[in-house]
């Protein structure tokens, strides 16, 4: 399926966070490649902290599930887990690809 | 609203008086920075931004700084070691520490009370529970402050009324009265010397009363000198009157 054509995940935004917001959601791209790259060079620690990160930012800008991917993401690197990592980054870039911000 | 700014930061709404706190955000992350910042200027504070804890170090210790937010996992000085370096600091003015970190065990937030902070806020927070304990942070700083403040005029008060004493009698009477002492001496062998200027009245009579204090200011001042250089103690001046006495510095040491 091509990804215009994929359901767009709606979240209403504190119309206070407009001009935040966009580089907020680049700054998760950037994650993204971030991640991938640590994970070719088995950098777990490095992916962690960008998880745990993450899972810190993510809510309260009003984006829980990016709170909640950060924290699997921090959990799996914890354990040394790569497929999970994969697993939730992809997660992550649909999301992010999906989503459409309402500032309500 | 900043023209309205008095030098305590504060400013009136008819007769409730606001205070307006510099806040300190010490956060590495970025994003979480400026998150921080856009909520707290909404709410009318105004922002000091540092990137890492050595930073934040250096700021608090440059700005006038009424609350600080810190991250615990920072560059150069972790949130942790900021709180413990700013506690150990014997500063006069109140200062709030909330500490927001992704942190979650209940053993952290123990550390961070102990190190310092008067606050804990586990990310990722709720912006409403942000402001709430931030409001929360004012109040106490604005009872602190007040604190101070009486305490400061309490001490002021006090200097005045050391000084009065001090123009009455002599310094070691006053610190004897100071204990709580009732000061009632026998001195079997002193002199008492008890001078004023003969026909004061006439002499002086024309002139004006500022002129008068200026000369007695200047006659006085002689008899100080010669009073000091000759051993002697001042009791006290009434009107144009100098009394002193010789024969009590013994007593000091009672």
């Amino acid at each position: 399926m091509d990804s215009n054509e994929k359901e767009k995940i709606v979240v209403s935004v504190d119309p206070d966070f407009e001009e935040i917001i966009p580089g907020f959601l680049e700054h998760r791209r950037e994650d993204i490649k971030k991640i991938l790259e640590a994970l070719d060079g088995n950098d777990f620690e490095g992916i962690r902290i960008i998880g745990h990160t993450m899972k810190g930012v993510g809510g309260g800008y009003g984006f829980d599930a990016i709170s909640d991917i950060g924290r699997f993401i921090e959990a799996a690197a914890k354990e040394n887990r790569p497929e999970d990592i994969r697993q939730h980054t992809e997660e992550l870039a649909s999301y992010i690809d999906r989503v459409e911000v309402v500032y309500e | 609203m900043a023209e309205a700014l008095n030098k305590a930061g504060s400013y009136f709404i008819g007769l409730v008086r606001v205070i307006v706190m510099r806040i300190l955000i010490a956060e590495d992350d970025l994003d979480s920075q400026t998150l921080l910042k856009v909520i707290l200027q909404k709410e009318g504070h105004e922002i000091v931004t540092a990137d890492n804890g050595l930073a934040a170090w250096e700021k608090f210790q440059q700005e006038d700084i009424h609350l600080l937010i810190t991250d615990w996992v920072m560059p150069e000085m972790s949130g942790l070691d900021l709180c413990k370096k700013i506690r150990a600091q014997k500063t006069s003015e109140a200062v709030y520490i909330i500490m927001v970190t992704a942190k979650e065990e209940k053993q952290d937030l123990i550390t961070a009370i102990d190190a310092g902070a008067n606050d804990y806020i586990t990310k990722p927070y709720d912006k409403g529970e942000l402001i709430a304990r931030v409001r929360s942070g004012e109040r106490m700083v604005s009872l602190e402050q007040e604190l101070i403040n009486k305490n400061k005029e309490i001490y002021s008060e006090k200097e005045k009324s050391e000084q009065l004493l001090l123009s009455i009698f002599p310094r070691f009477i006053v610190e004897r009265l100071k204990q709580g002492e009732v000061v009632a001496d026998s001195c079997p062998d002193v002199t008492v010397l008890f001078a004023d200027i003969n026909n004061f009245a006439n002499i002086f009579s024309r002139k004006e009363p500022v002129e008068l204090v200026e000369i007695l200011g200047q006659l006085f001042s002689v008899f100080d000198r010669l009073v000091s250089a000759h051993g002697l103690e001042k009791i006290k001046t009434i009107g144009d009157t100098y009394m002193a006495v010789g024969g009590i510095r013994k007593i000091r040491r009672l």
